[in-house]
């Protein structure tokens, strides 16, 4: 015999401690699905997340862009270029850089600050030469320099003696000869060049120029990008939907029996979108956007087939349903002239001869204002850019109308039900660009998007549309 | 399983193989766990769900530290003991009886099913399951318990000793036990 409550603990501690039961087979299916629906949940958090910090930086760069503009204010008649070509002339002085040789060098001048950098000749190799010109090719961006004594203060690093040799070398290298020696023929053709008491002047069209005694600085605006790095945006397109699948529900009750049936069917219509978005430079190639488009999905349904008042159904009497595959659309009661169309619980069974009468047409408008949040790539930054654009898009519901008419006479409004309110996309565009002059650049881009989630909240619906866009876009480029 | 250390690891990066691996290991185990907390399968299969999704979403935070199965069967016992919490007040005390002395032989003990004893536990009242559970078969102090269900020491004193005692009532009741000295009290 033991002590009773020991030996009920024990009891059921020895029979039911390490107990094993092998659970139901869907048990698993269950927490699979469970946990893959957590994981859905945690990428649209996600996404939602990366939408607002997106926004935030955005805004906190603009807000900082306006009050630091990138272009020094203290330097209003220096617009110091970063990089520029200066040919230094002739000149009587004792020069022991520049003197008595016209001399073709690169100058980098990032520091403005410094009063007294002195040319230095660099001592460097030709292909190292060659490598300064072909980096100096690719990233230069030409600012007028109007002011002489700022090539003073810019470190000017010397590569060549004269034009010569500096064209002599560019014949060595087939490929940096022929982007440079186009951007020289470039220069050369848009200047005027003509002799001012022992200088040489030097009128360059489009771009700008710069004199002193003894040098000429070639200071070239940006022939194709601007400088700067915030750039807007103003874009429209035509946009195609895609169809969406006829939901069959189309009365289950008049079947093939009846002769002048017509199935509902529901067609997506071509819309237009039009937006602002705003741009920054995030490096050469990387440029994020964000901003707002409007955007909308219209579809219509013809012989649309509709269920009456019900109180089974739980619809109130002044409203009529027709179901379309963006969800079911409730519209206001119906003139009573014009109820040829319009089924209730009673009249269900003359239906097919009163529909064959009329066209019904129901239009259904849904309208989004879109916020993007879109990278686009550069893969050919010059006159004409070329690029690849991904990005998400945060769609908030702003319209939502529903129209029937009956040939062709409106006759009724009301709206889609069920509506989500945020809707997610994602796009993927390819863009080209053509600099129509130094800051406006007009964009073409087709565009694909598509709706991550279902635009209705109701389960049995999963409409996620998919919409290809042909965006025409112009853009200023600010500084 | 093989590597336990692995296919944790694997399951902290979300690896569906690896969940399945374990899932099938542990489920077993867990799913006894969970039927001794429960009133009934479709209960103890609910709170084994969650309990494993809990496990799952919580598996990188396993630092390593003692026993794995330990880890999860604490998951499932919380799970149950949470599940129980929520819906408590659906579940007034009892009246409970009193059995002051009951003595039977351990010979007639082993001839009882797990299954019998299950049913038993499982129609227990829902906390006189809980505090039975963690006490006779966990090996909670009353201390831990209290902290654990949030009451006091002497509520989870007071419901052991019911369980205790409807579980001895039972188990003569259905198994037909030598009842020498037993009153009975009702409250």
């Amino acid at each position: 015999m033991l002590n009773d409550n020991r030996n009920i603990d024990q009891l059921f501690r020895e029979k039911l401690g390490e107990l094993e039961k092998t659970p139901p087979m869907y048990l698993w299916t269950n927490i699979q699905a469970k946990l893959n629906a957590r994981r859905k949940e945690r990428r649209i958090a996600m996404l939602k997340t990366i939408s607002v910090a997106a926004a935030i930086v955005l805004a906190f760069l603009a807000g900082w862009w306006m009050t630091n503009p990138i272009n020094n204010g203290n330097l209003p008649e220096n617009r110091v270029a970063d990089q520029k070509v200066i040919i230094n002339n002739d000149s009587p002085s004792a020069n022991k850089n520049l003197e008595n040789t016209e001399k073709l060098s690169v100058a980098s001048n990032q520091d403005t600050s410094g009063n007294s950098v002195i040319p230095h000749r660099a001592n460097r190799s030709s292909a190292s030469k060659l490598s300064s010109l072909a980096t100096f090719a690719a990233n230069t961006s030409f600012i007028a320099n109007d002011h002489p004594s700022t090539v003073q203060k810019a470190g000017e690093l010397e590569l060549f003696n004269n034009e010569n040799e500096f064209l002599d070398e560019l014949n060595q290298n087939s490929k940096v000869v022929k982007k440079l020696s186009d951007w020289i023929a470039t220069v050369r053709k848009d200047s005027i060049f003509h002799d001012k008491t022992n200088s040489k002047s030097v009128v360059i069209r489009p771009f700008s120029y710069s004199t002193s005694d003894k040098s000429v600085t070639l200071a070239i605006n940006n022939t194709g990008r601007s400088n700067g790095r915030w750039s807007i945006k103003a874009e429209v397109a035509p946009v195609f939907n895609s169809q969406a699948k006829n939901n069959g529900q189309s009365s289950y009750f008049l079947s093939n029996g009846s002769q002048n049936y017509k199935a509902q069917e529901t067609t997506a219509e071509n819309t237009f979108s039009g937006g602002m978005v705003a741009g920054y430079k995030v490096s050469k190639r990387l440029v994020v956007k964000s901003g707002f488009v409007y955007n909308n999905i219209r579809q219509t349904t013809r012989n649309v087939d509709f269920m009456g008042a019900s109180s089974i159904l739980n619809v109130p009497a002044n409203a009529n349903l027709a179901s379309t595959p963006a969800g079911q659309v409730n519209l206001d009661r119906m003139s009573n002239t014009r109820t040829g169309a319009i089924l209730n619980s009673d009249a269900q069974l003359n239906y097919s001869a009163s529909k064959s009468s009329v066209e019904n047409i129901l239009k259904q408008d849904i309208g989004f204002i879109e916020i993007p949040v879109q990278a686009t790539y550069k893969l050919i930054d010059r006159k004409i850019a070329v690029g690849l654009t991904g990005g998400i898009s945060t769609n908030i519901l702003v319209g939502n109308k529903a129209i029937l008419s009956e040939n062709g006479e409106n006759i009724s409004t009301g709206e889609t039900s069920n509506m989500r309110n945020v809707v997610y996309s994602g796009s993927v565009g390819f863009e080209v660009g053509y600099a129509l002059t130094n800051r406006i650049t007009v964009t073409v881009e087709p565009r694909l998007k598509h709706f991550i989630n279902s635009i209705s909240t109701n389960k049995s619906v999963n409409y996620k549309p998919s919409q290809m866009a042909i965006v025409t876009g112009l853009t200023y480029s600010f500084n | 399983m093989t590597n336990l250390e692995e296919t944790i690891q694997k399951c902290a990066s979300g690896d569906r193989k690896a969940q399945t691996t374990l899932y099938n290991h542990f489920a077993p185990k867990m799913y006894g766990v969970c039927l001794r907390y429960s009133k009934d399968t479709t209960e103890a299969e609910d709170n084994l769900q969650d309990g494993f999704i809990r496990v799952f979403t919580k598996i990188n935070q396993f630092g390593f530290k003692g026993s794995f199965e330990g880890w999860m069967r604490r998951i499932m016992v919380n799970t149950s003991l949470e599940k129980f919490r929520k819906s408590s007040h659906l579940y007034p005390v009892e009246d409970m009886m009193v059995f002051e002395s009951i003595q039977y032989s351990e010979e007639t003990l082993s001839g009882i099913s797990a299954d019998d004893l299950m049913k038993i536990i499982q129609q227990l009242p829902p906390r006189y399951r809980m505090v039975f559970n963690l006490y006779a078969i966990e090996g909670y102090s009353h201390q831990e318990i209290a902290k654990l269900m949030k009451i006091t020491e002497g509520t989870s004193k007071s419901n052991l000793s019911r369980a205790r005692v409807i579980l001895q009532k039972k188990v003569i009741d259905d198994f037909g036990l030598e009842k020498n000295t037993v009153t009975t009290t009702l409250c």
